[in-house]
């Protein structure tokens, strides 16, 4: 057993953590006999006898009265603002319950607040339900009227989703990318549905398609053609909100960055890559599959999906940018990437996302 | 600091609203935070806003707390992430070390000051991984797994800066104390 080998297993032994103890107890006989050694023991025995730096007396008092000052007027406007959304829900509950059910398929499309109220329903006080039945009964009446008179005039084909398959003209598909949030992606949006009803109009889902990981934003229908385009590789995307998801022809774009992408109709749709600026650096945003409109971005399958709201145990603060706290990789530099959590403000590149987004340079 | 289980207990019934668990957690864990971001920051005033801004930290995201989850490393991660915000946001800088010397405060003990001050001056002169490392397993008493996953590395990877850590400390001292 050499010096460094001694040493090491009597530090890990300092740590409670497990070692071999006939491997120990040959480092001790090993650390008698060696003056290098016995200079390592006794640094480490005064180590142990130093007392680290003691805090002033009343510091964690005032710290802990100090956390609860500036946290619980947090919490307590949270909870107001829970029960506000709470009652608008049983509003929204009220009104669609008094419905019949012919004017209940009619209204098909705006299930959204049907969701929200059932999860919330338990947060409301009897009391307070009942108050809001009641003052808004005549909003659920002018919404059966409605209902009713929806149904007679055939006003439902406006809302009802394209049936799955139906063959895509020309202007159905240039429609779609010009128009985000129809009632296509709010009612065929698969898993991505919900998310977009619950957000609201806001989040009804962006125009993203992902190339190789990367994220792409919808931009506008171009001129180009595909016979005089470069093809540079294949995306899966529906190109809409809805349909099926198939594999097409990505072409670069002859201005750099900006990839084409030809719709079922032959006509060249550009997407610009989705990105921020960290540190004078330009960071693309990098997803998962996103194989429609509507589906929101989320961390792509090497980066483990954080436990916690803090971002542990994947993430640990990087910086506040701008009211948007930045992540980086535990254990890694920002220079590998940066991630962004749910939440952030409408300014920011990722907002309206309901899932953490991953951002490399 | 106290056991483990007896903290996780504690951070439960905090969580729970229990305002009384809350301080003897903030008690029981200050010193720990304030040496780290003594040993970060090496200026007191630093070190105060540091336990100030853990605790709020603390207390925000104690809803989120997992039950059985080990407090210390949680507490570790967020006392590391205020110092770095500090640090990044240019509200807080570390003070040189030799000027450290003389914002020490340590218990009035004979024979204790000088010991305790030139461990302190080892410790803030260990590079920035190793002092990570070691504070996580010396101060908040975090197994080398649990250091690994707060810190972002593996467990042998911790192992080894603590050990380098605890070898240049040992130096340190025996060369301030005439050693060869």
């Amino acid at each position: 057993m050499d010096c460094i080998q001694a040493q090491e297993l009597i530090s890990t032994a300092l740590d409670r953590e497990p070692v071999d103890p006939q491997a120990l107890a040959e480092a001790k006989s090993h650390c008698r006999e060696c003056a290098d050694c016995v200079r390592f023991v006794r640094g480490l025995a005064a180590l142990q006898r130093a007392i680290p730096p003691e805090p002033p007396a009343e510091l964690a008092n005032a710290a802990a009265k100090r956390a609860r000052e500036v946290v619980d007027p947090e919490r307590e406007a949270a909870a107001q603002a829970a029960a506000a959304a709470a009652e608008a829900a049983v509003v929204a509950e009220a009104a669609a319950g008094e419905q019949p059910a012919e004017a209940a398929a009619a209204t098909a499309p705006l299930p959204a607040v049907e969701i929200t109220a059932q999860d919330v329903r338990p947060k409301i006080a009897p009391r307070r339900r009942t108050g809001a039945i009641i003052g808004w009964a005549a909003a659920a009446a002018v919404l059966v009227l409605f209902g009713a008179w929806a149904a007679v005039a055939g006003v439902r084909a406006i809302f009802a989703p394209r049936e799955a398959g139906a063959p895509q003209t020309a202007q159905t598909e240039r429609s779609v990318p010009l128009q985000p949030g129809t009632g296509d992606t709010a009612t065929e949006g698969g898993a991505t549905a919900p998310q977009a009803q619950q957000k609201g109009e806001e989040s009804a889902g962006p125009q993203y398609v992902d190339f190789d990981g990367t994220v792409y934003r919808f931009q506008s229908e171009t001129g180009e053609s595909s016979a005089t385009a470069q093809r540079i590789g294949t995306a899966l995307t529906s190109l809409d909100g809805g349909s099926a998801a198939t594999s097409r022809d990505v072409y670069g774009s002859r201005g750099g960055e900006m990839i084409l992408i030809a719709n079922d109709a032959g006509v060249m749709l550009s997407f610009a890559p989705v990105t921020r600026q960290y540190g004078g650096v330009t960071y693309r945003l990098r997803s998962t599959a996103i194989p429609a409109f509507g589906v929101w971005p989320a961390l792509p399958q090497n980066v483990a999906q954080p436990t916690a709201a803090d971002g542990s145990p994947t993430f640990v603060v990087e910086a506040d940018e701008g009211g948007v706290t930045v992540y980086r990789l535990a254990g890694s530099s920002a220079r590998e990437g940066i991630a962004v959590g749910p939440g952030s403000p409408q300014s920011d590149p990722a907002a309206g996302n309901p899932n953490w987004t991953w951002w490399t340079p | 600091m106290r056991d483990r289980e007896a903290s996780a207990r504690l951070a439960e019934a905090a969580r729970d609203g229990d305002e009384a668990a809350f301080e003897t957690l903030v008690r029981e864990h200050t010193p720990a935070v304030w040496a780290h971001a003594m040993r970060f920051f090496g200026d007191s005033s630093a070190a105060e806003d540091v336990v100030q801004e853990v605790w709020i930290h603390v207390y925000r995201g104690l809803p989120q707390f997992q039950g059985g989850a080990a407090f210390s490393t949680w507490l570790f991660r967020v006392t590391r992430n205020v110092c770095v915000d500090m640090l990044r946001s240019g509200s807080r800088r570390p003070v040189p070390v030799d000027a450290f010397e003389r914002d020490v405060p340590v218990p009035d003990e004979s024979g204790a000051v000088d010991l305790s001050a030139s461990v302190e001056r080892a410790i803030r002169a260990l590079a920035p991984e190793d002092r990570d490392a070691f504070g996580a397993v010396a101060l908040f008493g975090l197994t080398y797994a649990e250091a690994a996953e707060s810190l972002g590395v593996p467990a042998g990877t911790v192992k080894s800066r603590v050990f380098r850590a605890r070898r240049a400390i040992a130096a340190s001292l025996d060369d301030q104390a005439g050693g060869a």
